[in-house]
């Protein structure tokens, strides 16, 4: 098999995961602020 | 009935390894293309993907400005941003494949062209989203200019029946037919594919919605010092 269809579903899932993981440490640092701004 | 996070996210991965499998190993190859065929079943999902999130995210700037309600705004953001890395995935994965079926990675083809301008306009709204500091404005201009952003939709999608193209097409007289495997595959991906996309939409809303309660906390927080 080539490896272009490899490439591409890498290419999906990193991209994919990493928007993941963003919005975790994403939603993390609001929830700190949140806390420091009620503290 | 609660949402169980844990349960759906593990249906998402064993659709996505099935889909997955299906794709590499069991879907036959196509008579022109050959097993390059493989990169259309992530590449096609990607790009429906694209289309779907700028759609919804243009359908709830207009909610959002008929109601004016935030959680429109929030959701509209939500879809934008991901619509933009779908977009993303779709013009690098479509240009590894026009690499290895065109010979090079862009050639300025109508589709892809189009869809460039697509993308170019989505990135415009994430700027034009951190420009604008009050909420309520920032939300009625955005919402305004998805409406025209979203116009890029139709212009890509039809870009290889208004102008000559070396995109594929799936038509009866386009360059490839597929079988039902394929079509089954093709199917399970974008399943597969829209499965996940709700995950990380419900993530991307729900953050969303918290960075607005905390700009409005730090509005507040100011108003009082004064």
């Amino acid at each position: 098999m080539p490896i272009e269809p490899i490439f591409v579903l890498t290419l999906t899932w990193v991209s994919l995961i990493v928007t993941a993981l963003w919005l975790r440490k994403r939603g993390i640092d609001i929830e700190k602020s949140l806390e420091e701004i009620e503290d | 009935m609660k949402f169980r996070d844990d349960i759906y996210i593990w249906i998402t991965a064993v659709a996505n390894l099935l889909a997955i499998y299906f794709a590499l190993f069991i879907a036959p190859a196509e008579v022109e293309l050959g097993e390059l065929v493989r990169v259309f079943y992530f590449h096609l999902p990607g790009a429906i993907t694209t289309y779907i999130m700028l759609v919804l995210s243009a359908a709830t700037a207009i909610a959002y400005l008929i109601k004016k309600d935030r959680r429109l705004d929030a959701f509209s953001q939500s879809c934008a941003i991901l619509g933009l890395v779908y977009g993303m995935i779709t013009l690098i994965g479509g240009s590894i494949w026009a690499k290895a079926t065109w010979g090079v990675y862009w050639n300025w083809d109508p589709r892809e062209t189009t869809t460039l301008i697509l993308w170019l306009a989505y990135l415009g709204y994430c700027f034009l989203r951190m420009s604008v500091e009050n909420l309520e404005r920032r939300a009625s201009v955005s919402a305004v200019y998805n409406i025209l952003a979203v116009l890029t939709v139709p212009l890509s999608y039809l870009s290889f029946i208004l102008w000559p193209s070396l995109h594929p097409r799936l038509s009866a007289d386009g360059e490839f037919g597929l079988t039902s495997t394929m079509i089954q595959a093709l199917i399970m991906n974008i399943f597969a594919g829209i499965l996940f996309t709700g995950w990380l939409m419900r993530k991307a809303y729900k953050v969303q919605l918290r960075n607005d309660e905390l700009q409005l906390k730090r509005v507040e927080a100011i108003q009082n010092a004064d």
